[in-house]
């Protein structure tokens, strides 16, 4: 009977044993699982503070590059007004249609006889219409007589001298910058003076 | 548990290495391109300012300037390359690839400078009637001194000297031939040597030859008109006989000085190739010009004499275009001379004429 007894506490025991040993694998397992979700969180946190670091360097950088087009805009808008004012020198002093008196050359004055040459020998050769499209590129030059005392010697519209404009489409044109000089006209034939004006027409 | 915890941490670090490298290699990238493009963008612009400033230069006759300008490499460049749109020719700003085309303009340059002052000096070229401007660029780390030997290249050597000192930046020099050795060194990074005469040997002071670039223009002709050779450093030095280099030729002081200012003989050819397409093109319009004013005098009663003062211009016949012959002979350089001093005298005779009939003048 004591046998028994003990037989039965043994298997008794044995069982609250292999429950305790069961336990003891549902805890670690516990534990593991636990250890594992925090290291996962803990990988999850660095991604996410990376995540934003990045997002804000786009952001920043997309702010950076709004401003440097908005720089360039106007770093082209100076180089545009840079352009029309060596263009508008390089007309006033062209010798080729400056005023002169025995090779002295006299300022902001054209000579009448040297545009109309001008005109002639330009609309004739086709090299020299070459040379003044990549003197003054992408523009339209015209000379217009505002006052004469005897009589108009240029039509009202003025005299084209110069026209490259790339498009001819005006609807395709882009941002136009008009430049307008005043100058004396000089007619050696009759020998007198009348106020004009060089219109520039540069496009960009 | 301590094999998971080492795992663990190395795991951070290689986390961290990683992502720590692509950081940095993200901000390399962009700090790289930034530079890249600033670097562009400061070339643009100085390309952009020097652009300007040649135009202001060259609109303004006999002028001269010193101007700060970005301490960048300035690389000009003229080939005698010609065609009808013009010449090989550019300035560029460093090795950013940034240049800008300079086909029709006359720009006489040493070639590569590196600078924080730029010397810009302006003299046009008349036949009587202005035909173009020249622009002479420099630094003020070149100096050019001029050696004579004798009384009669003095003379002309004197003349050059102050035609050069009108350009109050530069540093010029006369000197004579005994007198080369005591040059001094006063810090120039390079020197032009003008001989007014076939030279043997350059006998200059160590000082100078031990330290200092230079190169040297030698002018045996003793007049506003005559041959050249500009020879380099390696030449001199390596010896050189006088029948097997090119000679260049000149007609007018301007183109004198042109040659002083030259980096080779080429890079003159080319702006003297230039020159003479203005002085066709000008010759053209003064042609037309003349044409015009003959036919409108006719038509007034009162100015009908004038008709027949241009006709001497009018009928200026020159067979062909004007060139800058480019391989020097006798025969060649006579015959433009000739040619130049045709058009020249022809348009002074019309001018005067025209002056004394109360006719409007032809320049």
């Amino acid at each position: 009977m004591s046998k028994i007894i003990l037989n039965l506490n043994n298997v008794l025991n044995s069982k609250r044993i292999i429950k305790m040993k069961q336990k003891n694998i549902y805890f670690k397992n516990q534990i593991k699982k636990r250890h594992n979700r925090k290291s996962q969180l803990k990988i999850g946190e660095s991604i996410l503070v990376l995540m934003i670091f990045f997002i804000l360097l786009v952001l920043g950088l997309i702010f950076y590059a709004k401003i440097q087009v908005h720089l360039n805009e106007e770093e082209k808008d100076k180089y545009q007004a840079k352009r029309i004012i060596d263009m508008a020198l390089a007309v006033k002093f062209l010798p080729e249609l400056q005023c002169s008196t025995q090779a002295t050359e006299e300022f902001d004055c054209i000579d009448l006889a040297k545009l109309e040459s001008f005109e002639k020998v330009v609309g004739e050769n086709l090299l020299y219409q070459r040379y003044y499209a990549q003197l003054f590129p992408n523009a339209k030059i015209i000379i217009n007589q505002s006052f004469s005392p005897r009589g108009e010697a240029l039509s009202e519209s003025g005299k084209i001298l110069i026209d490259n404009v790339y498009e001819l489409d005006p609807t395709k044109r882009a941002s136009l910058t008009i430049l307008s000089l005043p100058v004396t006209l000089y007619d050696p034939i009759m020998d007198i003076n009348s106020f004009g004006f060089i219109t520039l027409e540069a496009y960009s | 548990m301590k094999k998971r915890g080492v795992v663990e941490v190395q795991f951070n670090w290689i986390f961290i290495f990683i992502v720590g490298t692509i950081i940095l290699m993200f901000f390399i990238f962009v700090g790289k391109s930034y530079l890249e493009s600033s670097n562009v963008k400061l070339a643009s612009k100085v390309r952009t300012d020097l652009d300007s400033i040649m135009k202001g230069a060259t609109s303004s006759t006999k002028s001269a300037s010193k101007l700060e300008i970005p301490r960048l490499k300035l690389s000009f460049t003229c080939y005698a390359e010609c065609s009808d749109d013009g010449c090989s020719s550019d300035f560029s700003i460093g090795d950013t690839g940034v240049n800008k085309e300079t086909k029709h303009e006359t720009i006489f340059s040493i070639g590569e400078m590196k600078t924080d002052f730029l010397i810009t000096w302006t003299l046009d070229w008349s036949m009587p009637f202005k035909v173009t401007n020249f622009l002479y660029l420099t630094n003020p780390s070149v100096r050019y001194i001029l050696v004579y030997q004798d009384d009669t290249e003095k003379v002309f050597a004197e003349k050059v000297y102050h035609l050069m000192l009108d350009n109050d930046f530069l540093t010029v020099d006369l000197v004579s031939e005994q007198e080369m050795q005591d040059i001094e060194n006063w810090g120039h990074k390079f020197v032009r040597f003008v001989f007014f005469y076939p030279f043997d040997v350059v006998d200059v002071s160590e000082d100078i030859t031990n330290e200092i670039d230079f190169d040297v223009v030698i002018l045996p002709d003793k007049f506003f008109t005559g041959k050249a050779i500009l020879r380099g450093y390696d030449d001199v030095y390596g010896g050189f006989q006088y029948d097997d280099v090119p000679v260049l030729s000149y007609y007018t002081k301007e183109m004198l000085i042109g040659i002083i200012f030259s980096k080779d003989a080429e890079f003159y050819q080319c702006n003297m190739i230039k020159s003479f397409n203005s002085l066709n093109r000008i010759l053209d319009l003064y042609s037309a010009r003349a044409y015009y004013l003959a036919e409108m005098s006719a038509q007034n009663p009162n100015t009908a004499h004038c008709a027949s003062v241009y006709a001497q211009f009018i009928d200026l016949s020159l067979s062909n275009k004007l060139e800058y012959p480019l391989e020097f002979t006798d025969e060649a350089f006579f015959s433009l001379k000739n040619k130049l001093g045709l058009i020249s005298e022809t348009a002074k005779s019309v001018n005067k004429k025209a002056i004394v009939n109360s006719c409007p003048r032809l320049y």
